[in-house]
């Protein structure tokens, strides 16, 4: 059986092609058409623990035992551009001072709050000036990002008990989500 | 047969809800994580536009994603950043007297509540000084905290996210000037003692009234003149009276003994380019003994 073509048939064929294209080019110009576009914008989510509380704290002879540890704290932040976390207080030497009747007086507790990231490094305390704690962050993605945040308050001889039932001793700690330039 | 056909109908149902169940939406199936006391989102965090005095930029939606009812307060901070960019807070601008380079802001409403689940957007009016002209970079805090009512004890948290802004201000005449200039401040070279990988990274400073973006290439080159490796910049943004560290870092190859410059190109937008050369030795082993920014040393 021979499959080849005439030249008859052949010439028949490709001008039946070629107007076959034409006719679809020409119906696709026709149609209306509508682009969509949409902008995905530079956007933080943050979710931090509102309160924290140390509970009772007893001094000790032994420095070394003589602190009250917080549970891991979970900061989580979504971001979908390189990110940084920044923390700082309102106590100006990062030392929590009491608080009575919603007021802070001037008697503060001897030794600053400390806070360590992710458990490594070094406790550092929280002072009144925006610090850098975690930085160059990479886009989370749709789990977030966790970071986990530990509190550690050394307490010693030198500070006085509080009796009264209303009062505390209090420190606010402010975190801030930012991205980079 | 029939109890077969049904059979077979039930494992057909059971597959197709399975496949229903497990094609939940991925963006809610995110939400049902367990959340802190505070959680907010804004958006969009990042905002670059030029403007005149009046001008509305934004809006920016804030929202209260978390299951606490919050007090929101937005701030403007003046805007700066450190050598890797990460923004630097100064005290908060208070009123409108107080201007970021010639360009305040304000926010409609700059104080409100937001209850669990409950978005808002807020407008932000841009007031610029006659005279000025330039780059501003004002930061906008949005900061929340748990309904006044609600009186915390012992430490406790406020969250707060920041949105940077890149503002420019088109000179009124042609005396006003809008000026680009960058130097490079000094160049660092360095060699990972696993993979052997080169590290070159400058300190930018820019010198004009307006951001820059940094970008360039670099290049290590026999003393001879043999390209031996080049690699890209990650661009980078510089505000005014700042400095950036631009960083390149080249893939690990080996390095034959001898004597190589590294040469960093940086461009910064409407300046020349900026070029300093880094010699540097390496030994039998690969690594790298001498650097010296002074040619002539080696």
């Amino acid at each position: 059986m021979r499959l080849l073509l005439s030249k008859r048939q052949a010439l028949l064929f490709t001008v039946a092609f070629i107007l076959l294209y034409q006719g679809i080019a020409i119906a696709n110009a026709g149609e209306p058409v509508m682009a969509v576009t949409c902008k995905v914008v530079p956007t933080i989510e943050v979710s931090f623990p509102d309160l924290l509380e140390l509970g009772n704290a007893a001094p000790s002879s032994n420095t070394d035992e003589s602190f009250i540890m917080s549970e891991t704290q979970s900061v989580k932040v979504w971001s979908n551009t390189n990110w940084a976390l920044k923390a700082r207080s309102d106590s100006f030497d990062g030392r929590m001072r009491k608080w009575t009747s919603g007021e802070y007086s001037s008697e503060s507790l001897y030794s600053p709050l400390e806070l360590q990231v992710e458990g490594k490094g070094q406790f550092t305390s929280v002072t009144d000036e925006d610090t850098t704690i975690v930085e160059n962050q990479p886009p989370t993605g749709e789990g977030g990002a966790t970071l986990s945040l530990v509190f550690k308050q050394a307490i010693s001889y030198n500070d006085s008990p509080i009796i009264e039932s209303d009062a505390c001793y209090r420190i606010e700690i402010t975190f801030t989500a930012v991205q980079a330039y | 047969m029939a109890k077969s056909q049904r059979f077979l109908r039930l494992v057909i149902l059971t597959t197709i809800l399975s496949m229903l169940a497990l094609s939940r939406c991925p963006t809610a199936a995110s939400y049902n994580v367990a959340r802190g006391g505070i959680s907010v989102r804004v958006s969009p965090t990042y905002i670059t536009s030029q403007v005149s005095d009046g001008d509305l930029i934004g809006p920016i939606y804030v929202s209260n994603t978390g299951s606490l009812p919050l007090d929101l307060q937005g701030f403007i901070y003046e805007g700066g950043h450190d050598e890797n960019g990460i923004p630097v807070f100064s005290k908060p601008i208070k009123g409108e007297d107080t201007l970021t380079r010639g360009v305040s802001l304000t926010l409609e409403p700059a104080e409100f509540t937001l209850m669990p689940g409950e978005s808002r957007p807020i407008k932000v009016k841009a007031h610029v000084t006659p005279t000025f002209s330039g780059g501003a970079y004002p930061i906008i805090v949005f900061q929340g905290q748990p309904l006044r009512n609600t009186q915390p004890r012992e430490p406790s948290t406020s969250a707060r996210v920041a949105v940077l802004t890149l503002l420019t201000v088109e000179p009124n005449t042609k005396q006003d000037s809008v000026s680009t200039s960058a130097s490079i401040e000094s160049v660092v070279l360095s060699q990972d003692p696993v993979d052997k990988s080169v590290t070159i990274s400058a300190i930018c400073k820019n010198e004009g009234n307006i951001h820059t973006n940094l970008r360039g290439t670099a290049v290590i080159k026999s003393y001879l003149g043999h390209v031996a490796s080049v690699t890209t910049l990650e661009p980078v943004v510089c505000l005014p009276g700042y400095k950036r560290a631009i960083t390149a870092r080249f893939a690990p190859f080996d390095l034959d003994q001898g004597i190589y410059i590294a040469e960093l190109f940086v461009n910064a937008e409407g300046t020349e380019q900026l070029s300093i050369p880094v010699a540097f030795q390496v030994a039998e082993n690969g690594m790298i003994t001498t650097i010296d920014m002074d040619l002539a040393l080696l």
